[in-house]
Order: C-alpha cells, then structure tokens, then sequence
C-alpha cells in the first residue's frame, strides 16, 4: 500500500510567497492564528525534541494535521473535517493553499521513508519555516514575552481590519485565553 | 478490559518516579524550586497545594517543555482563568487552579460509573464527560501529577483513570477502523494509510492505558511514549498484546500491508478481549449528524446541512444509511462508499450503534 510519491512538485513550490485567500476575514484571520500559535509551537517542539526519534515521528503526524487543519479554516466548509479524519484528508486531498497533493504531502514529511532523528528533524523544519516565510507578513511566534507582544500588536491590527470592513473577530478573544 | 497486576505494578514506582522526574527537571533546567512554588503561590488568592503535571512528572519533559501546574486550593470558589502568558526562569509556565472539592466530586462519579459497569460497554465515555465537573485532561494530570510536599495524592484513583481512558480510546480505535474500512471499500489508498495509523496510534494507546500508563491529551507523545512501554513480565497477555501492535506498527510504517491483513484481525480480537465483543446487533453503523438537518430538496435528491457547509446527494444514499454494516461494506458501490466517507469527514453523517443509540 505504500503510495506512489514525488518530491518534484515540493521542490518546484521554491519559496516564493503565496496569497492566502479564504471566504472572510475571519477566515483568514483564524488560519493566520493558527499558523502563529499552534503550528510555531509545533515548530517549536521540534526544534527541542531532544534527540528523541519517537517523538519526533509523531510529531510529524502532528505536522501533517495542523496543515490540514489550517487549509480547513481557510476553505471553510467543504474542506474543514472533524478532529477524527484530518491526518487521512490530508493524505487523500493534500493541503490547499499550498498548492499540494497528498502524495506530494506524504513525500514533504518523508512519511514512508526511514530516516535518522537529524534528517527529520531537519526535513520537518526546513519545511515548516518555509511555509512560514511563504505566508505574507512577519508572522510572531507566539512563545515568549516578545512574540506575546507582537501578537497582541497584530490582533490590534486585525481588529481594526474588521471595524473597517464591518467584520466581527470576537472569537480572538477566546483563541487568546487557549493560547 | 485491564491488566489489574501491571496496574499494580505500575502504581508501586509511580509516586517515586514522578518526585524523581520533577526533581531533576528542576535541576537541570536550573529552576528553583522554592523560587517557582512562592511564585506559583501568589497565583491563586487563596492557600493551596501545587501539583506539577503532564510531561514533568512523566519524564517526558524536554528543553523546550512548558512548565505545568494545577493550584489546589482546598476550599471551593469560583476562580478566573490564570494567564497564558506565564514565564518562570525563561519558561513558560501553563497554570490553572482546580479546588479539592471539584476534583472529589469527578473522581466521585467517575468512580460511580466505573463500578457500575458504565464504562466497560465499550463506547459510553463520551457520555461521562458532560457529567463529570473536571477536563478529561484535568484528571488524567492530576492522577498522574505530584505535589513535592503532599505526594500523589490522586494516584488512587488511576484504576477508575484507565477504565475512562480505555473506553475513550476504544471509541476512537474503532471509528478510525470503520472508516478505514469504508475508504477502502472507495479505493482511496491514502486515506486508508491515515485511517489505520490513527487505529493503531489509538491501540497503542489503549494497551498503555490498560496497564496503568495513561495520558490524556496528546497524542503527539504516544509514539514514545510506546517506545519507552515496558509490561511487568515478558510472557504476560499485555507483553503478548505489546508485540502484535507493534508488529502492526511495524508493518503499516514500511507500507506493505493490504488490508484486511492477519494484523489487523490480531488488534480487532485484542480489543475483543479487552473490551468485550461487540453485541450482535450493535456493530457501527451510519447515521445523519447531531450537528445536521436533512430536507427533500428534489425527486432523488436530499439536502443536508450543518454549520458551515450544506451539500446535496442522492436520496438513494440517505435511504441506505440504516441499513449499512460497518463490517465490509460489500453493499455498497466504490463511488457510494466515497461519498459515504466525505460526508463522514464533513461530520454531514456519524458513526451510530446498529441497534442502539449513540
């Protein structure tokens, strides 16, 4: 059952940046919240997973989720999946906004590949921080008392986007007390 | 449903392990121990115990690891979340307080549910957790956590723990091997890849449950978690168990399974044992979503709508859905059953008990 995978199309993606486009601003405000808090932590737990291969390997599915789970946001409903289905949509359908196939997904992460803790580590980061980089906008990593600081700067931001486009992002409120 | 010695076995280090693993964390991070708990104090306006939970106490904890708390005051009140955006020594620090009383009163019903059997039905946590006043992660950390001057005081409850904890991740192994299943019946090789890696990530937890090692919430642990799993004997039913899900881990990681293969047969029967066969009559099966409202929409068509999405299908497809048998599948047509599995994803439909309510 090993699927078919290339690594060209990743390759061929580069780093140039890429538009984010969802239904509303809420949309897109909630998939660049995510991609501050939940996926930088992700980063962040690789960053420090200490030599432990396991871990890391989980984390990749982790990593694999929480793409899927923000081109959900971003689509809204017909791409936005229960908690249960996300890591086998992703694999199926790719992630959107990336402009990736599953296939090509699986290949991104290596995911049938036996690789030392250095190689996925790297892999895995090397991916992440590209995306990151690819997004438009400094993106705040939301650890730490400097990026808190720029995060609360950028829902100020957000905020008064939504004032002037008659928009409500109330839920940031509550996406700030889980955070 | 558990392994009743490997619990044992595994409560009788428990407390010394989790004193040990917090102390040298603080040690080797350079975190005062004094200096955190006087701060950690001040946090909650009234006396309290401080418990260190999740990865410190498990030996889990890394560089990079949050630093978690629960704060018990004794007495009950209403309390306002803390903030999120605590640092003690440079790490950042997730606190929350949870009054004595509150954590008596869920390990009050919980132990009431277990005793009455409740929970060994197989499929009936879900139920639990809108009656219990405690996250089922809150109660995980504190069964699991420690207080450097009180000890474990919640660690006598982790039998009623895991009865919770096997239930819940018995519900998730058997709705990911469901639709497996049903993907491979659409011949959607990938998703049936991620649906058999949930399952067998979900055994893997179910097993470490059974023998007392349970963690709640993330599962971004569970692999090694399982790496580091240990059973008391190595000719025990659970070392058994041990070894066919990881030869079924094995087998999936190097994707030259087809399924249905011996393995997942093997993790099926394991449940079997665990849990109990599942009642004739009460295999899961498909029904439209609490969350989703159906209407006529034209001759062959129905509607279904739920927050955020609203698709149109056959009516045929809607009419078949109590009829259907999660066991193969062989009543449905590849392109049928890949619609089936999309409304799935969407949460359009759920996984329901034939026979039964769910």
């Amino acid at each position: 059952m090993k699927p078919e995978t290339t690594t060209a199309a990743v390759e061929d993606a580069g780093e140039a940046e890429i538009a984010i486009a969802g239904t509303d601003l809420a949309h897109v405000v909630d998939f660049y919240w995510l991609s501050l808090s939940k996926f930088q932590n992700l980063l962040e737990d690789i960053e420090g997973a200490d030599h432990r291969l396991e871990y890391l390997k989980s984390l990749r599915y982790q990593f694999i989720v929480c793409l899927q789970e923000m081109d959900g946001i971003l689509t809204g409903g017909v791409r936005r999946v229960g908690t249960l289905h996300m890591l086998s949509y992703a694999l199926q359908m790719g992630v959107g906004f990336l402009g990736m196939s599953g296939p090509q997904l699986a290949a991104a992460v290596r995911l049938h590949d036996e690789l030392e803790y250095a190689e996925l580590q790297d892999c895995l980061l090397r991916l992440g921080k590209t995306m990151i980089a690819r997004l438009p906008g400094a993106i705040p990593a939301a650890q730490g008392g400097q990026g808190q600081r720029e995060v609360l700067r950028a829902m100020r931001v957000w905020s008064a986007a939504a004032k002037e486009m008659g928009e409500d992002l109330s839920f940031l409120a509550s996406r700030l007390r889980e955070l | 449903m558990v392994f009743p010695e490997e619990i044992e076995s595994y409560k009788l280090g428990a407390e010394a392990r989790a004193r040990q693993n917090t102390l040298a964390f603080l040690d080797k991070y350079e975190l005062e121990r004094r200096g955190a708990e006087e701060m950690l104090a001040r946090l909650c306006p009234l006396p309290c115990d401080i418990y260190y939970v999740s990865t410190v106490p498990a030996g889990l904890a890394g560089s990079k690891s949050d630093l978690d708390i629960i704060l018990v005051p004794p007495e009950s009140g209403t309390f306002e979340s803390l903030s999120s955006m605590l640092f003690y020594g440079g790490r950042r620090v997730g606190a929350k307080i949870i009054p004595a009383a509150t954590i008596s009163r869920a390990l009050e019903i919980l132990r009431d549910a277990t005793s009455s059997a409740l929970l060994h039905s197989g499929g009936d946590a879900e139920s639990l957790d809108s009656v219990i006043p405690l996250k089922w992660a809150d109660l995980e950390r504190l069964v699991n956590g420690i207080s450097l001057t009180r000890g474990a005081t919640y660690l006598p409850a982790l039998n009623d723990v895991v009865a919770y904890a096997v239930a819940r991740t018995f519900a998730n192994y058997r709705q990911q091997r469901f639709a497996s299943k049903l993907a491979g019946r659409a011949g959607i090789d990938a998703a049936v890849t991620g649906y058999l890696t949930g399952a067998v990530l979900s055994a893997m937890e179910a097993l470490m449950a059974a023998c007392g090692r349970v963690q709640a919430t993330n599962s971004k642990w569970t692999l090694e978690r399982w790496s580091r799993f240990k059973t008391a004997t190595d000719n025990s039913g659970a070392a058994d168990d041990r070894r066919i899900i990881s030869a079924a881990w094995q087998a999936l990681s190097l994707g030259t399974v087809r399924e249905p293969a011996n393995w997942l047969v093997a993790i099926d029967q394991l449940f079997d044992r665990m849990i109990g066969a599942v009642p004739a009559g009460k295999s899961h099966g498909l029904r439209l979503s609490s969350k989703a409202v159906s209407s006529a929409f034209l001759p062959g068509a129905v509607c279904i709508k739920a927050p955020g999405r609203t698709v149109v299908i056959p009516s045929r497809l809607m009419e078949q859905l109590p009829a259907i048998d999660g066991q193969d599948f062989a009543e449905l047509s590849t392109p049928d059953a890949a619609m089936l599995l999309w409304l799935l994803q969407l949460e359009l439909i759920g996984f329901a008990d034939r026979g039964g309510s769910q």
